[in-house]
């Protein structure tokens, strides 16, 4: 799928972060976005999959006109630099939380939750917390779902 | 021996510096429940006689289970409410962008620093005025007002040491900014919010000059103003009396601390770590 960002701006407050930036980025292209701290990188991945609202311009995935849809009806992953990990949860609720929050039943939950936790292999993980996981540990419970 | 410093002299030195307090506190439990004979400091009789406050209503007063009754009910609703609002507020000045947050942080620290007692005649005339003068929710009202400010500025404290990138991660997993407060922001609190709650609790239990002004009346007395009506009565006076109805009144306060005083002391590191 073909992610299109037109004149995208992004302000926080009276400081504006992005001027009307464009970017396309190609089916199974891989981009790396290089810059200093605070130019604004995070702030276009996180524009990207809608954690931040947008100030000007658009969001197109495919044909799909993505400006102000939610996160979670956009269908994106995000794993985060530090990982972001709810530290209260263990894996198994770290990784079923977002089909928690789909509403999905407690039985179907369970059944994806093993299925990628065989996947990656951390099913002996499954009721650990995240400050028990070693630092090899830690992003798997994210990539998961 | 173990260790590259010997022990004993700040043993010693502890012993030393408590062993006033010790000694006070024995007495006040001794003298409740024996007399001495006049002058004397050693007792020479076992009695119950001061604690009869418990099974009788003295002349001129409450039961001593209905102020009880009322001094709980002033500190639990107190401590709920103070939860609510200081949790809710904390999290929305912490992270929302609030117009006028600046004048709301500056505002709760001068609050939180103006003493209560120069609001009194202020707070019992407008108590009067609509009509809660005399009543529990009267001096419950004012005694949220007061200790808001303190919980609010706390519980923010304790909510800018959550990461950001938990709340990014609720969002992008499809929580309303409600329920990531909720499910997820919450639980990491969950310290703060324990120890605000033993706080407050401690607070209203304690509180006197409050229900003294505004709360006098008997069907409304809390232990406070029930201790010190025992002391003001030059009639009877009774210190051994007095001194079962504080016992009696500190017990639940030492109970608290008995069990809880690791949670209290996280109030100041204010992190969630443990």
């Amino acid at each position: 799928m073909r992610i299109l960002l037109e004149k995208f701006t992004k302000k926080f407050g009276d400081v504006t972060v992005i001027d009307q930036m464009d970017l396309e980025v190609h089916d199974g292209e891989m981009i790396a976005l290089l810059g200093g701290s605070g130019c604004g990188k995070s702030t276009t991945l996180f524009a990207i999959c809608g954690i931040h609202k947008v100030n000007g311009g658009r969001i197109l995935f495919g044909d799909r006109d993505v400006t102000n849809v939610t996160s979670q009806e956009r269908n994106v992953g995000v794993v985060f630099q530090s990982f972001a990990l709810y530290p209260h949860l263990n894996v198994e609720q770290n990784m079923g939380f977002p089909l928690k929050m789909r509403k999905e039943s407690a039985a179907e939950i369970k059944r994806k939750v093993d299925e990628l936790a065989e996947m990656v292999h951390i099913k002996e993980l499954l009721k650990r917390r995240p400050g028990e996981l070693s630092v090899n540990n830690n992003g798997w419970p994210w990539r998961a779902p | 021996m173990s260790g590259n410093y010997r022990k004993w002299p700040i043993i010693l030195f502890l012993a030393v510096l408590t062993a006033p307090l010790i000694l006070m506190y024995t007495y006040l439990f001794v003298d409740t429940v024996t007399n001495s004979p006049v002058g004397s400091m050693i007792p020479n009789e076992f009695t119950l006689e001061h604690w009869r406050f418990l099974t009788e209503t003295l002349p001129g007063r409450p039961s001593i289970w209905l102020a009880t009754w009322n001094t709980f009910v002033f500190a639990t609703i107190t401590t709920v409410i103070v939860l609510v609002v200081s949790s809710s507020a904390g999290y929305a000045l912490s992270r929302l962008q609030l117009p006028m947050r600046s004048f709301f942080l500056g505002g709760i620290l001068v609050l939180h620093a103006f003493p209560t007692v120069t609001l009194l005649i202020a707070i019992f005339l407008i108590l009067q005025m609509v009509g809660l003068y005399n009543t529990l929710s009267g001096i419950i009202l004012v005694k949220i007002a007061l200790e808001l400010p303190f919980g609010i500025w706390i519980m923010k404290g304790f909510y800018d040491t959550v990461p950001w990138e938990i709340e990014m991660a609720g969002i992008q997993d499809g929580a309303t900014r409600f329920q990531v407060w909720i499910k997820l922001v919450l639980p990491n609190v969950k310290p703060a919010i324990m120890a605000l709650g033993i706080f407050s609790f401690l607070a209203g239990w304690s509180e006197f000059i409050l229900p003294l002004v505004l709360a006098p009346g008997n069907n409304v007395q809390v232990l406070s103003v029930y201790l010190a009506a025992i002391i003001a009565d030059d009639n009877n006076f009774d210190i051994g009396l007095f001194k079962s109805v504080g016992v009696f009144y500190v017990l639940p306060v030492i109970i608290l601390f008995v069990f809880f005083q690791n949670k209290l002391m996280n109030i100041y590191s204010g992190g969630t770590t443990g």
